[in-house]
């Protein structure tokens, strides 16, 4: 049924809604957002899609293609790899280390960072701003590098190179969050609830935080992209997560040994990364861009 | 000849609810050397008229007009270089903030160096660079800066509001325009900076055969050496005429009440009494009235006011009611 | 009798920014001593930098002095201690823009406040915002707006409303009819003689302009590079040209005024 409008009425969107409004309008932005949230579900439904397990090795189906080449077989749908194991399987269970795991990284160093950088933000006093400057210093070492320093530490392993790239996110966090509420505490609409006598964490939860929230939003965005860079490429260099487990990165490792003889063993971790990292950042981007034409409006 | 000369001048702007007409048929004209003001509360579209003037483009508005003529050239008729080139050559502009409209990260001298053109300055390397620096100096002097040393080498944000107001003015008038247009310049000031201000274009104006053009929000802050006087209600032109006639017996019921309004006209007004106002506020783009957009705030607003009054014209004013307080002998 | 608020040798200085711990402060306002009584309106002059925003602000509780005391009804007014002060004096700020939040309907903005300082429940919170916002000439269903909707003069209504919700004894307002419009500045000030009327509010007005101080203040209190020059009653201080400063401040401004006559009597409706 159509949707009539019988009566003018004004209606009166929120900040937010018109900022969701804009991003909706961009066909690009849509997409990216679909892929992405389509890949979030395979990380959590990757269990039951992926037909084989990862470690079955299947003995007469060593290297074969992808199913739409003429080699190919409909039983391994992207073909498997020299050790006769099915791609699709590796590249669905593959999502929960390259994609659920950074997702979970980003989450905790995300609570972690915004909590400390709100408190340094308000609080001004010496003590305080000690902490900022460490933190600082932590900021002008590059994420990957604090990374690897960390795991030449503790060592190589799943729980090891999470701890470390989690680690490594956190000092950023910090940085925007503490300036982003620091820049809006000195606004005359949170001096005024001050004046109401508003606690502060009443302050910082509805005054400032709906405020800042795009700030946030897109730092999530960037980090998660970074994240997901930092573990392929710790896998990568054989650092990050070990072979038998089917990470994007590790696979990508595993597979420059063969790469003429079965290019697409290469080829389908290296899209697949491609395409999520691509759509994390248009994801990103659009709302910045939504953002900045609300500021204009 | 007039030299800015423009009649039936509308803008059209692309909403996301449709196109409003937020400049509707207005005319202005300007001639040489005079003060021109045109007032109007915000909303009223006066900020816009400036822009279409000096051919601010932007792909959300739609500007025509019978006739948008500078200096005898068809302004609408050029395209946008040769149209630069004469809105560059002669007309300048100055805003309400000069702190956002200056350098922040370049001194005053150089700010002013970059307005001066190139052709003013001659001869060697030394000595352009020498004259340059006089140059500087003489249009500090101009815009009343006395102690031109101190000034120089400052960053604008050293400066106090009415000195940087004034630097701004220097920069706007380096290259000789033959029209200022003075976008609100003194809102938001100290009185006595503001007259200093008004002094100053003034003077400019009556000295250096330059027309000005002052974008006022307030009937009263207006100039008291104002020539002509236009006052713009939500882009239509309310009325228009020589500033003294217009001040002394309106004949918009607008002009009037914001004459009332003023606390500045109400001198016997006794101590803590209620100030005379339009009652309601101004309607938002989406909002506007048909016919006479001051129809519903208007207190003489009758039956035919939803249609838009047409011009009528007594000697040297222009107003658009239909029901003029002036007494109009046929 | 104590008078409503004594302010009592308030001072406040600064340490510049880079300075050394040792190096001087610099002295925004140097300790002064007034009064307010009940419904009057204090206005509050001075060039730029002369420190009347400043003493604005400690009033109302967003800065502390450096010295001296506030009291309020013959008690003493704590530094910090918000909940005290805003029951009692509440601010209008310059630019109503930023005073309020974009992300919150001007419903919550209003509750915030009672939420905060009284035991209301929320229905009575509701209700204390509808008159709130009646009272200001608003309608209640601007409750649910969010401020990017709403026009300058409405957003410094809500601003009024808020900080009348509580029923303060005093209202500070810091320049707050710089840049509006001619008809809505009439109207706020209106609307703040009307408050004044119904409520007995006190308002501290920090303003530069002399015929707003001419019409409305009945003390006024001029401030001089931090130091208080003059404060006495409006007339008396309107009467008295002998000071140069104050010549300039009120005096040169007050004389030029436009000479204006209508032809027709008709008297336009409030």
């Amino acid at each position: 049924m159509p949707h009539i409008n019988l009566y003018y009425k004004d209606e009166n969107p929120s900040p937010l809604t018109l900022v969701w409004r804009r991003f909706n309008q961009r066909l690009l932005s849509m997409t990216a957002l679909y892929i992405l949230l389509a890949m979030i579900l395979v990380v959590i439904f990757s269990p039951i899609l992926a037909p084989y397990s990862t470690s079955m090795q299947f003995a007469d189906a060593v290297s074969l293609p992808p199913s739409w080449t003429e080699q190919g077989n409909i039983q391994f749908l992207m073909g498997t790899d020299d050790l006769g194991r099915d791609m699709l399987s590796r590249l669905l269970i593959g999502s929960i280390y390259s994609l659920g795991l950074p997702i979970l990284m980003v989450a905790v160093s995300s609570i972690i960072g915004m909590v400390v950088g709100a408190v340094l933000g308000i609080d001004r006093t010496i003590k305080y701003q000690t902490f900022s400057r460490v933190f600082d210093t932590l900021l002008s070492i590059p994420s990957f590098l604090m990374a690897l320093i960390i795991i030449a530490i503790l060592g190589t392993g799943l729980f090891n190179v999470a701890l470390a790239i989690t680690l490594s996110l956190i000092p950023q966090f910090i940085f925007v969050t503490r300036n982003a509420v620091h820049q809006e505490w000195h606004k005359d609409y949170v001096t005024a609830s001050r004046l109401n006598g508003c606690s502060k964490p009443y302050l910082l939860y509805r005054v400032i935080l709906p405020n800042i929230t795009p700030i946030l939003v897109m730092q999530l965005t960037v980090s998660l992209s970074v994240a997901i860079m930092d573990i392929a490429a710790l896998s990568f260099l054989g650092l990050g997560i070990q072979s038998p487990t089917p990470e994007w990165g590790s696979m990508l490792a595993r597979s420059l040994d063969e790469v003429y003889l079965s290019p697409w063993s290469m080829v389908l971790p290296g899209v697949t990364l491609f395409v999520t990292i691509m759509s994390i950042n248009i994801v990103g981007d659009s709302l910045r861009r939504a953002l900045s034409e609300r500021v204009n409006s | 000849m007039q030299l800015l000369d423009i009649r039936n001048l509308t803008v059209e702007m692309k909403t996301p609810h449709g196109i409003v007409r937020v400049l509707d048929k207005v005319n202005l004209q300007l001639g040489k050397g005079e003060i021109h003001s045109l007032v109007g509360e915000s909303g009223s579209g006066k900020s816009l008229l400036a822009k279409a003037i000096v051919g601010f483009a932007n792909p959300n508005w739609e500007v025509t007009a019978d006739r948008l003529w500078w200096n005898g050239q068809d302004l609408l008729a050029m395209n946008t270089k040769q149209r630069r080139a004469v809105t560059g050559r002669d007309m300048a502009m100055i805003f309400q903030d000069p702190y956002s409209y200056l350098d922040p990260n370049s001194t005053i001298e150089q700010q002013i160096v970059e307005a001066i053109p190139e052709g003013d300055v001659r001869g060697t390397f030394m000595r352009r660079r020498v004259d340059r620096k006089t140059r500087v100096k003489r249009l500090l002097h101009r815009v009343g800066i006395r102690d031109h040393e101190s000034v120089i080498d400052s960053y604008p944000f050293e400066l106090s509001q009415g000195v940087a107001q004034k630097v701004s003015i220097a920069i706007a008038i380096a290259h000789r325009p033959r029209l200022l247009i003075a976008d609100e310049p003194t809102t938001a000031m100290e009185p006595s900076t503001k007259l200093q201000i008004h002094r100053l274009l003034a003077r400019l104006a009556a000295s250096q055969e330059m027309s000005v053009l002052l974008i006022s929000q307030d009937l009263t802050s207006i100039l008291p050496e104002t020539k002509q006087l236009t006052l713009l209600y939500c882009g239509q032109l309310m009325e228009t005429g020589p500033a003294e006639e217009v001040i002394n017996h309106p004949a918009h019921p607008y002009t009037d009440s914001m004459l009332r309004m003023s606390l500045q006209t109400q001198q016997e007004l006794p101590h803590k009494a209620r100030l005379p106002t339009l009652p309601g506020a101004i309607p938002t783009l989406r909002h506007m009235p048909i016919g006479c957009r001051l129809g519903p705030r208007c207190p003489y607003a009758q039956k035919q006011c939803v249609k838009a009054p047409l011009a009528t014209q007594k000697q040297q004013r222009v107003f658009h009611c239909h029901f003029p307080l002036l007494e109009l002998e046929s | 009798m104590s008078h409503l608020l004594e302010v009592k040798n308030l001072g406040k200085t600064y340490r510049p920014r880079k300075a050394w711990p040792w190096s001087q402060k610099s002295v925004a306002i140097e300790p002064i001593s007034f009064h307010i009584d009940a419904g009057e309106t204090l206005a509050v002059m001075g060039e730029t930098g002369s420190g009347k925003s400043t003493l604005a602000k400690i009033i109302a509780g967003v800065d502390n002095p450096s010295s001296g005391e506030l009291w309020l009804n013959g008690q003493k007014l704590h530094n910090q201690h918000y909940q005290q002060r805003c029951n009692n004096i509440r601010m209008i700020f310059q630019d109503s823009e930023n005073s309020l939040n974009t992300h919150l309907t001007l419903r919550k903005q209003l509750e915030e406040p009672l939420k905060f300082n009284t035991d209301l429940t929320a229905q009575e919170r509701n209700e204390k915002v509808d008159i709130a916002l009646r009272r200001v000439g608003m309608l209640t269903e601007h409750g649910e707006f969010y401020p990017h909707m709403l026009s300058s003069g409405q957003k410094q209504r809500v601003c009024i409303a808020r900080a009348i919700i509580l029923e303060p004894q005093i209202v500070v307002a810091d320049e707050a009819l710089v840049g509006l419009d001619p008809s809505v500045r009439a109207q706020i000030i209106n609307l703040m003689l009307d408050l004044q009327q119904d409520m007995g509010i006190s308002y501290i007005l920090v303003t530069h302009s002399p015929q707003i101080v001419k019409h409305i203040a009945d003390k006024i209190l001029i401030l001089y590079r931090g130091k208080m020059i003059v404060f006495d009653k409006t007339d008396i201080v309107l009467s008295d040209d002998q000071q140069p400063y104050v010549h300039q401040l009120l005096h040169d401004h007050l004389n030029k005024q436009i000479k204006f006559k209508s032809d027709k009597a008709k008297k336009i409706a409030d």
